[in-house]
Parts: structure tokens; C-alpha cells; sequence
């Protein structure tokens, strides 16, 4: 039961992470773009736990972790270039 | 099995209802409520399904330190992008400072 449950969630992780990268090629403002950015890596995060307890290999959650830190570092510097209007 | 789920499927309600957000609501600053809020929760629920049904201390650590960092980060994101959204710096070169 719970299995059909991963499947479906991937499934809906996947198509739900496709809308909003729509959103941020087509989002009006700067902060609808970086905000779907975000969405995107957040969705992108719980499709790879669902894979990793689908496949039965954790070492898909290290992988979460350090796309984690990554992408959460590289939307802060962008979001501080467009407040100051340099990096740093 | 039951109630993970359960949390499983109000996860999967959460990023859905977080994704149709950011398409429907007409102002940007309520587009970053949903957005925000929705990815969150959507999150904080799944890893609580995950932990429900491994029942591994070693795993539950792991999924415990990501939804510390998730919840941290997602926040202060969208803040920043709230911030930069309602004092008006959003020019294509970036603020004149």
C-alpha cells in the first residue's frame, strides 16, 4: 500500500516540479522566479527521498543533504546581488 | 503503515496545493505565501511519513537534520524575497544603492 503511495508521489513530485519551472520562465516579477527556483529544488529534494526508499539505497539522502545546502547558498547570493546590486 | 500514509498523502496535498498557488493567485507577495508555506510543510510531512515507516535510529537522525535545515532555510528565503519584493529593488540591473 504504501509502495503504490512512493509511486504515486514521484509521479506527482515530478509533474508538480515541471509547473514550476513554467513559473519561473514566465514569472513576472524577480521574486516569483527565484521563489519557483526554490520550489523547484525543495521538490526535487522529495523526489529523491521517495527514490531512495523506493530503490532500498539510502545514500540517495547524503545526496539530498548536500543539494540541500548547495542550492539554499546559491538562492541567498542571488537574492543578495539583486538587493545590493553586486555580489558581496 | 497506515499513518505514514496517511502523512504521505497530506505531504503530496500540501505541494500540490503549493504549486496551484503560485499559478492562481493574481499578487506576487501572495504567490510567496503559498509558495513558501506550501514546499515547507509538504516536506515536513513527508520525512515525518519516512521516519513512521524505517523506524531506524541512524536514518531518523538524517531525516530529523534535513527537516531542521529545510525549515531554517525555506524561511529565510522567502523573507529575503519578501523584503526585496515590497521595498521595490527588483530593477533588471539589480538596486542603484
Amino acid at each position: 500500500m504504501f509502495a503504490i503511495g512512493v509511486e504515486l508521489g514521484i509521479w506527482v513530485l515530478l509533474i508538480s516540479a515541471a509547473a514550476a519551472m513554467g513559473r519561473a520562465f514566465t514569472g513576472p516579477a524577480i521574486s516569483d522566479r527565484l521563489l519557483a527556483i526554490n520550489m523547484v529544488t525543495t521538490k526535487l529534494v522529495a523526489t529523491f527521498l521517495l527514490l531512495a526508499w523506493q530503490e532500498g539505497n539510502w545514500v540517495y539522502l547524503d545526496v539530498a543533504l548536500v543539494f540541500v545546502l548547495a542550492a539554499s547558498v546559491a538562492t541567498v547570493a542571488i537574492i543578495k546581488y539583486f538587493q545590493q546590486g553586486r555580489l558581496l | 503503515m497506515m499513518i505514514s500514509l496517511i502523512f504521505l498523502v497530506v505531504g503530496m496535498f500540501f505541494f500540490i496545493s503549493g504549486t496551484l498557488g503560485i499559478w492562481r493567485l493574481p499578487d506576487p507577495l501572495s504567490r510567496l505565501h503559498s509558495g513558501g508555506l506550501g514546499d515547507t510543510l509538504g516536506l515536513g510531512f513527508l520525512l515525518l511519513a519516512l521516519i513512521w515507516d524505517q523506524g531506524d535510529w541512524g536514518l531518523t537522525v538524517k531525516f530529523l537534520f534535513l527537516g531542521l535545515m529545510v525549515i531554517i532555510i525555506n524561511p529565510v528565503i522567502t523573507h529575503l524575497l519578501a523584503s526585496l519584493e515590497f521595498k521595490g529593488q527588483t530593477g533588471e540591473k539589480g538596486g542603484s544603492s
